[in-house]
């Protein structure tokens, strides 16, 4: 009896293991969730195994053991049950082992992960943009508030009830004072400062039109590019489009003062500075800066240094003197720089050439250590499609960024943890109710942004800002 | 009674013979192309993006409709069905709210307007939709309306159909009006406060109070004029008006006859028609029907010079050919891709990127017209972008429109077969040369400047004849002698020559620009010109001295360059 239930029991298992082996070509799971470490705030990190008809999941942590199961390739935890676990499981690992059934066949699969639940929890808000990856013309641009804890989300802007206009760079120092920019007939700056709106036109005789920017910790300066943007086409396949600026230089605007001032260091024809950031004392202004060449002709010699100048946050004016903090040589070009709000780290996107990186596939974050200045390039959480514009959570322990890693074409946000040493992990998507959005979405999650309170202004008012509003000019301050 | 019933009947199938004569004869390439302009798939986002708006339930039944627009014949009989089904809803409610006189004349009227709106490229199929679904609901409503407290009803009635139907919710209120307008209580109080729910709805929806009555037809990019949007709500106002007043049937049927007539003639757009048509026989892949309707065209269309061009320099006759078409400048080899000249030659200019190996420019055109369409969203566009996708080697992003157009009902076999290549690296030999056709090094030029484009696709991929091609006839189509000679010379001399037969139109145009008379032998040498094509041009010039400035004696020259030289002012397009 004992060798017939033996043999029994092999077949069974050798069985399972041919079965495990042809689902595995056949069932693949979306997204990709293994090795992550994950904050103990998220929400649920659903996923889909095509082709399955039932899943189980059993996850293993050092508190207990939690199963859940499903029917159908959609894989829901529930919320509450979810939230208990990471709660209880803080600061530990997670076992998970997936089993499915596909459909029909009855074949049977295995899947194991492992997950690190951080007791860093991540903010609360996640903005970003929903945009067609089109190269020059929008069509219904929404900015959306995500909740981190759930899948809830709120409309912050819409373009269709605001004249189609582009909306963009979502910004915020994430202590009361935000920013997005409308552009079109009646667009303007739209400044919040804890609550009270205002539509600005940071545009003056003396200064051009502002793009890129960065608020200062104290809510009271915002440093901004003043840019001519353009677009070229690649000749080659492996490229798209490139967008350039012909001219560039740094303002700071005095939002207290409604002023706009600028500095023979950052300014004139010689070099082209752009991506401007405060550091977390709000003394300093790093930004990238390169020497100007003619292009597109020449678009790829421009390769854009770290560099800083010194901000004097009482008379709100930049100093005289840059330094370059990292030269780019003659195969680097930084962008997209982002301080991390607890002063220890700089994060930079690192591509070949240019200013504008989200079509370069090349393109990684790397991360700067400003005490030691050593450089890590975080292999773990960069990939091959292009990864940009990134943004740190208040805690400076996870980092957002915008990845074009899955199809190369359409933006998705990653999230990634940052240890206290600077290490990076892994990187894993934005989690939603059902990831397949993520398949058959035709736009772009676009400029992800954290933060720990809630937008105060929602799609309304901007509407209505853009529709009613008079723009406020902005004073040049020599 | 039975007089009437007869009646009715005989003007049912009198409509429908009607419609269907005017659908199949005179627009089913525009109903075809709405079907390419717009998409129907399932998936948590579409389900997200029709919940997020008003008319939920018509736009989802008018986006699965207008699949069927794919297939001519069963789209025509869908649109047939829905209007005639529009048609006896308003006939009941007509005769519902006293109608005297016969309301199945009436009801033509907003039935023609509704169908002239039809066959507008991107008049949405969810509007009649949306409005024969509210049509119905007051049809069932109207006994309703009688009692004081099912009135009430109305407050809720309006948003909810709102919510399920669009702006056509307002007809309900105008029903209302008609049929208890006297009573405050029963009708006005209820309406307007069901009106002013629907509003707020267009609020939270975040729509402005232009989209909340127009809704679903809010497609602000293109559809044009507040006019046209109107044109079914006046009708429908004027129809019920005009039934429940008019004591006589004769003016009815008079105004029907105009209104049908009005529409069939707003249909016979046949410019229009014809466009759409050659760029869907381009989209089907039926190229010899391109070329036959570029060669039929008489009105010197830009669209119908370009795709006839295409249809040469697919097959690498562009050079030969180049004068059988009627020429008029070098725009006709061109699209212009700026949203601002609408959405057509947005749609149509992919092939010719394609061809001529400038696969940025392509990708850009696809991306352009996927975001101006309704939804952001076109199964024509998404099959570009797989088969750009396939050209460039992103498989990753072809494999995401392949899967999208894989839960299509009539692009599933095409999807089905292209990702099966994909997985397989296994890609058709249409796309191995497509793809041999782009720059092999990478140099950047500003957009939208074809020259540019050409020159440096033609620089960096010595091979690309369709470049080549379209360079050098841009020049000679501009009458840019001197510098065809220094690109045939960079381009095409001792380089294409060795590999193909020197086109005619080129042979032509060098010896023209190259020497005087007395050395067109040398020339003639020197450039490998035929034989044939060197005689003609002797007797070019005899005949060009004796016609003595009349163009017109030289016309058994008119496929030459020489002839084009002569005859055609060039005009900027």
């Amino acid at each position: 009896m004992k060798k017939i239930l033996t043999i029994l029991a092999f077949a069974a298992v050798t069985a399972l293991a041919g079965c495990s082996r042809e689902s595995a070509e056949s069932c693949s799971m979306f997204p990709e969730y293994d090795g992550i470490t994950i904050p103990c705030n998220i929400a649920p990190l659903n996923f889909r195994i095509d082709g399955t008809a039932r899943i189980a999941v059993n996850v293993k942590g050092s508190a207990g053991e939690y199963a859940f199961k499903s029917r159908g390739p959609l894989f829901k935890f529930p919320a509450g049950k979810w939230k208990h676990m990471l709660e209880t499981e803080k600061g530990g690992t997670l076992k998970v082992d997936i089993t499915y059934r596909c459909v029909g066949r009855g074949h049977a699969g295995v899947r194991s992960l492992e997950w690190t639940v951080s007791t860093d929890s991540i903010d609360r808000y996640l903005s970003y943009r929903l945009i067609e990856p089109a190269y020059e013309v929008w069509s219904g641009i929404q900015v959306v508030e995500r909740d981190m804890e759930s899948f809830s989300t709120r409309l912050t802007g819409e373009n269709r009830n605001a004249g189609n206009c582009c909306m963009n760079c979502h910004t915020s120092n994430g202590a009361g004072t935000s920013f997005m920019h409308l552009r079109g007939a009646n667009g303007g700056t739209v400044l919040n400062r804890e609550g009270r709106l205002v539509k600005l036109n940071t545009k003056t005789e003396s200064t051009g039109n502002t793009v890129y920017g960065d608020i200062s910790p104290d809510g009271h300066y915002g440093v901004f590019t003043a840019a001519d943007i353009k677009f070229a086409i690649h000749s080659r396949i492996d490229r798209r489009m490139e967008v350039y600026d012909s001219g560039s230089d740094l303002v700071v605007l005095d939002f207290d003062n409604l002023t706009v001032t600028d500095s023979p260091a950052v300014k004139g024809t010689e070099y082209q500075e752009t991506f401007p950031c405060f550091s977390a004392d709000g003394r300093t202004i790093f930004f990238c800066r390169a020497r100007h060449y003619e292009q597109p002709d020449s678009t790829k010699f421009m390769h854009y240094d770290i560099a800083a100048v010194q901000f004097d946050p009482e008379t709100g004016r930049m100093g005289e003197k840059v330094v370059t903090v990292i030269p780019a040589g003659e195969n680097l070009s930084f962008s997209h720089l982002k301080c991390s709000p607890d002063g220890k780290w700089l994060m930079a996107s690192v591509a070949s050439y240019g200013t504008f990186p989200i079509w370069h596939p090349e393109c990684d974050n790397w991360l700067i250590n400003l005490r030691t200045g050593a450089v890590d390039r975080m292999d773990n959480a960069n990939s091959y499609g292009a990864d940009t514009y990134h943004s740190w959570s208040s805690n400076s322990r996870w980092v957002v960024f915008a990845s074009k890693r899955d199809d190369g074409v359409y933006g998705r946000p990653y999230i990634v943890h940052i240890d206290a040493d600077g290490k990076a992990g892994k990187a894993f998507v934005l989690p939603q109710k059902d990831p397949d959005l993520y398949r058959t979405t035709m736009k772009s999650f676009n400029i992800p942004e954290l933060f720990t309170v809630p937008e105060v202004y929602g799609t309304h008012d901007v509407a209505a800002f853009y529709n009613k509003v008079q723009t406020v000019p902005v004073e040049y301050r020599p | 009674m039975r007089k009437s019933k007869i009646a009715d009947a005989a003007l049912v199938l009198a409509c429908f013979a009607a419609l269907a004569y005017a659908f199949i004869e005179l627009a089913p390439y525009r109903l075809g192309f709405k079907e390419q302009a717009g998409i129907f798939f399932l998936s948590p986002e579409r389900w997200s993006w029709y919940v997020s708006n008003p008319a939920v339930l018509s736009s989802l039944a008018g986006d699965w409709l207008t699949q069927f627009l794919y297939s001519e014949n069963l789209g025509i009989a869908c649109l047939i069905i829905l209007l005639m089904l529009l048609w006896d809803g308003l006939r009941r409610l007509f005769k519902g709210l006293g109608a005297e006189c016969s309301p199945a004349v009436w009801a033509l009227l907003p039935v023609a307007a509704q169908a002239a709106c039809m066959v507008y490229l991107n008049w949405p199929v969810s509007a009649p939709v949306g409005l024969t679904m509210t049509v119905w609901a007051a049809v069932l409503l109207l006994p309703l309306l009688s009692r004081e407290w099912t009135a009430y009803l109305l407050v809720l009635i309006i948003p909810l159909l709102f919510v399920l139907n669009g702006a056509s919710a307002l007809l309900i209120a105008a029903v209302a009006m008609f049929a208890y307008g006297k009573d405050f209580t029963k009708a006005i109080l209820p309406s307007v406060a069901g009106l002013a729910i629907m509003l707020l709805l267009g609020r939270t929806y975040n729509l402005t109070l232009h989209q909340t009555f127009s809704w679903p037809v809010p497609l602000d990019y293109i559809v044009p004029g507040t006019l046209l949007r109107m044109a079914v709500p006046v009708s429908i106002l004027a129809a019920t008006v005009l039934a429940l007043v008019c004591p006589v049937c004769w003016p009815g049927y008079a105004l029907s006859v105009i209104a049908v007539a009005g529409s069939v003639f707003s249909m016979n757009d046949r410019t229009m028609e014809t466009t759409v048509g050659i760029g869907t026989h381009a989209y089907r892949g039926e190229w010899s029907d391109v070329r036959h309707m570029a060669i039929a065209d008489k009105t010197g269309g830009r669209v119908f010079r370009y795709y006839g061009n295409l249809s040469y320099a697919r097959e690498d006759r562009l050079g030969d050919e180049l004068f059988t078409l009627r020429q008029a400048g070098s725009p006709g080899l061109f699209l212009p891709m700026g949203k601002e000249n609408g959405y057509l030659p947005i749609f149509f200019y992919i092939d010719g990127l394609m061809e001529m190996g400038d696969i940025s420019q392509a990708t850009d055109c696809a991306l352009l017209g996927q975001t101006i369409m309704p939804g952001s969203c076109s199964t024509r566009m998404l099959r570009y972008l797989s088969e750009i996708a396939v050209i460039t080697g992103d498989y990753d992003v072809a494999k995401k429109y392949l899967d999208i157009l894989c839960k299509t009902r009539y692009h599933r076999d095409w999807a089905s077969d292209l990702k099966a290549c994909v997985v397989k690296d296994s890609i058709p030999q249409r796309y191995l040369k497509l793809r041999a056709k782009v720059a092999r090094v990478d140099r950047m030029y500003p957009q939208a400047d074809t020259e540019k484009a050409l020159r440096t696709i033609s620089d960096l991929n010595p091979e690309n004849r369709t470049a080549v091609d379209y360079l050098l006839c841009l020049l000679l189509l501009d009458k840019r002698g001197s510098t065809f000679m220094g690109l045939y010379e960079k381009y095409w001399l001792d380089r294409l020559d060795r590999i193909y037969p020197i086109p005619k139109a080129y042979q032509e145009a060098l010896l023209v620009n190259g020497h005087t008379l007395e050395d067109i032998r040398e020339m003639a040498d020197y450039y490998h010109i035929s034989e044939e094509v060197r005689l003609n041009f002797s007797h070019f010039l005899q005949d060009k001295e004796r016609a003595n400035g009349r163009v017109g004696d030289l016309y058994e020259y008119r496929d030459t360059y020489w002839y084009y030289i002569i005859s055609t002012k060039l005009n900027k397009e």
